[in-house]
């Protein structure tokens, strides 16, 4: 059976199906078969998809953001977020948790030298709070503060990141904006053109009845031996395509001659005993109309009188 | 100037009236055929090439057994069993259908179908299976349908063929040895030759005579000709313009005449 059919795929384990209150043994299971170095750091919702969504309001800390922890062994640390994992996960700076597993030689990484390694184990959303620099109403200073919540509302460009963001302010204050961290700057490739060029308009429609690009011109943008063209038919190809014709009976054909002698024929013949006594009939009602016409003018001259 | 009131004055609808008789065969949708021309963009999928003209009605798609045999447009028919207390049961009744071998005159063989006893009849009565084929009535050629459409083309096309033979002239000439042979072109007369010729080859062994000397003028210009070319080319010339091309180039008919 080829691995691409879908004849089992009824039967098959599918962990979204799987009702809310069996999910622990599944945990349990997965917990149990997977070594500590492949298991994932964070607990999550087995249910859950898991990418890290694009939307910034999705994502409450962005990389570069500086946050305090409140929970753990490393509780009161301040930390940057160097960058988000999937289900939720932020990985902190060298101030953050981390965690120390053994790994077999197979799975070794380059330059590493010993079985027991340590890496920065990602921490969950409500285990830290956002710190950020908020002018003091009293003192007129800036202070440091962690903010317990946030929330979007509003939109605008943002320049760097060349996008449109939500505004990000403090939850219940949503004039108190904390600005996003600055992303890292891209250097421009040797392919890349500026800003002010690619807005720069130059082209103009002059003509909507004669194209602008010569004929020659368009070979070199289109691709004249690609597989999408087909060509032109040849004569065995139009026969191919068209179905023989049905020969005609005798009838028919007899039927069209007939037609074609009736056609050959002139329609008006009109003979010289014809021509006469249309003349005559002619003459005999022109007579009764002069007659007509002469007793209307007598009774008008009569009726002058 | 209108006298008459406007109701009765005729619309612009282009449909006929369709009888009731033939609604079943008549109403049935038919796709167009596009046509090609040489040089048109070639479409997507090229098929084999058919060898029978189409049915200007279509097949039908509910009795398609009609399709395979002579039915005189007979359909599966449904209504009701009725019981003595009035009781409906739905039933239908299919035509009256045998397997025949009928004698075609053309043909010169019989052909074996499916035909109704009531086309039966009619075969009967216009005096074989090719006159009932190649009757020119509307009706008929309703009633034909795409099974009677195929044998009437073969009807007429080997009439047609019975009519004018591919090769008309065919003579037997009696050799001085006293043996016959055939001459399929006699005294064809060819441009730049003093006497006629006398062909005794037909026209599908000329054709071959001239591809050999097609693809070696096209060799000597530095050119190849295939036999798909060859075909676009010459394939529907007449058989005497295929002997003066041939005496054009310089060919030796000495194989091929007596």
């Amino acid at each position: 059976m080829s691995y691409l059919t879908k004849a089992g795929a009824r039967f098959r384990l599918d962990i979204q199906n799987i009702p809310k209150h069996r999910l622990p043994y599944f945990k349990k299971l997965q917990d149990n078969t997977q070594p500590a170095f492949i298991r994932p750091q964070i607990d999550y919702d087995l249910h859950s998809e898991g990418t890290i969504p694009t939307d910034f309001s999705k994502l409450k800390y962005l990389v570069g953001d500086r946050v305090i922890i409140t929970k753990g062994q490393k509780q009161g640390n301040i930390c940057k977020v160097s960058r988000h994992v999937e289900h939720g996960g932020y990985v902190l700076d060298e101030n953050g948790p981390t965690s120390t597993v053994v790994v077999p030689k197979e799975f070794w990484t380059e330059g590493q030298k010993s079985h027991v390694i340590t890496f920065p184990k990602p921490v969950t959303e409500d285990q830290i709070r956002l710190v950020a620099e908020i002018e003091d109403s009293q003192t007129g200073q800036l202070k440091t503060v962690a903010v317990e919540n946030l929330e979007f509302n509003g939109s605008y460009f943002d320049e760097d990141y060349k996008k449109v963001l939500p505004y990000r302010s403090v939850h219940g204050e949503p004039d108190l904006v904390i600005p996003y961290p600055r992303p890292e700057a891209k250097e421009d490739g040797p392919l890349s053109t500026e800003v002010g060029e690619v807005r720069e308009r130059s082209f103009f429609v002059e003509s909507i009845a004669k194209d602008l690009i010569p004929q020659e011109a368009l070979l070199t943008i289109r691709n004249p031996k690609s597989k999408w063209r087909r060509g032109k038919l040849t004569r065995t190809e139009v026969k191919k395509l068209t179905p023989p014709a049905m020969p005609l009976t005798d009838v028919k054909k007899a039927y069209l001659a007939e037609l074609q002698e009736k056609a050959l024929k002139p329609t008006n013949v009109i003979t010289e005993e014809m021509k006469a006594f249309l003349g005559e009939k002619i003459i005999k009602h022109e007579a009764v109309k002069l007659q007509q016409l002469n007793e209307i003018r007598q009774a008008k001259k009569n009726l002058n009188l | 100037m209108l006298n008459k009131p406007l109701n009765f004055i005729r619309g612009f609808s282009t449909n006929q009236p369709v009888f009731k008789a033939w609604e079943a065969i008549t109403k049935r949708r038919v796709a167009v055929r596009p046509e090609y021309e040489i040089g048109d963009e070639r479409p997507k999928h090229i098929p084999h090439r058919q060898t029978t003209p189409d049915y200007q009605y279509g097949e039908s798609s509910y009795f398609a057994r009609g399709n395979r045999g002579l039915y005189g447009g007979a359909f599966v028919r449904s209504g009701h069993h009725v019981s003595e207390y009035r009781n409906k049961i739905n039933r239908f009744w299919k035509p009256n259908s045998h397997k025949k071998s009928l004698w075609s005159e053309t043909l010169n063989k019989s052909l074996t179908f499916q035909v109704t006893s009531k086309v039966l009849k009619t075969i009967d009565r216009e005096g074989g299976l090719d006159n009932y084929l190649i009757k020119e009535k509307s009706a008929r050629i309703k009633e034909l349908g795409p099974f009677g459409w195929k044998l009437r083309y073969q009807v007429l096309k080997r009439q047609e063929e019975l009519r004018n033979p591919i090769h008309q002239n065919k003579t037997e000439i009696t050799k001085e040895d006293g043996s016959s042979q055939t001459v399929f072109y006699p005294n064809v007369a060819v441009e730049g030759l003093e006497s006629p010729l006398n062909v005794i080859v037909g026209r599908r062994k000329l054709l071959k005579e001239l591809y050999d000397v097609e693809k070696k003028e096209k060799k000597a210009d530095g050119e190849v000709l295939n036999g798909k070319q060859f075909a676009e080319d010459f394939r529907e010339l007449p058989a005497l313009d295929i002997i003066n091309r041939l005496a054009s180039r310089g060919y030796n008919f000495k194989n091929i005449t007596i």
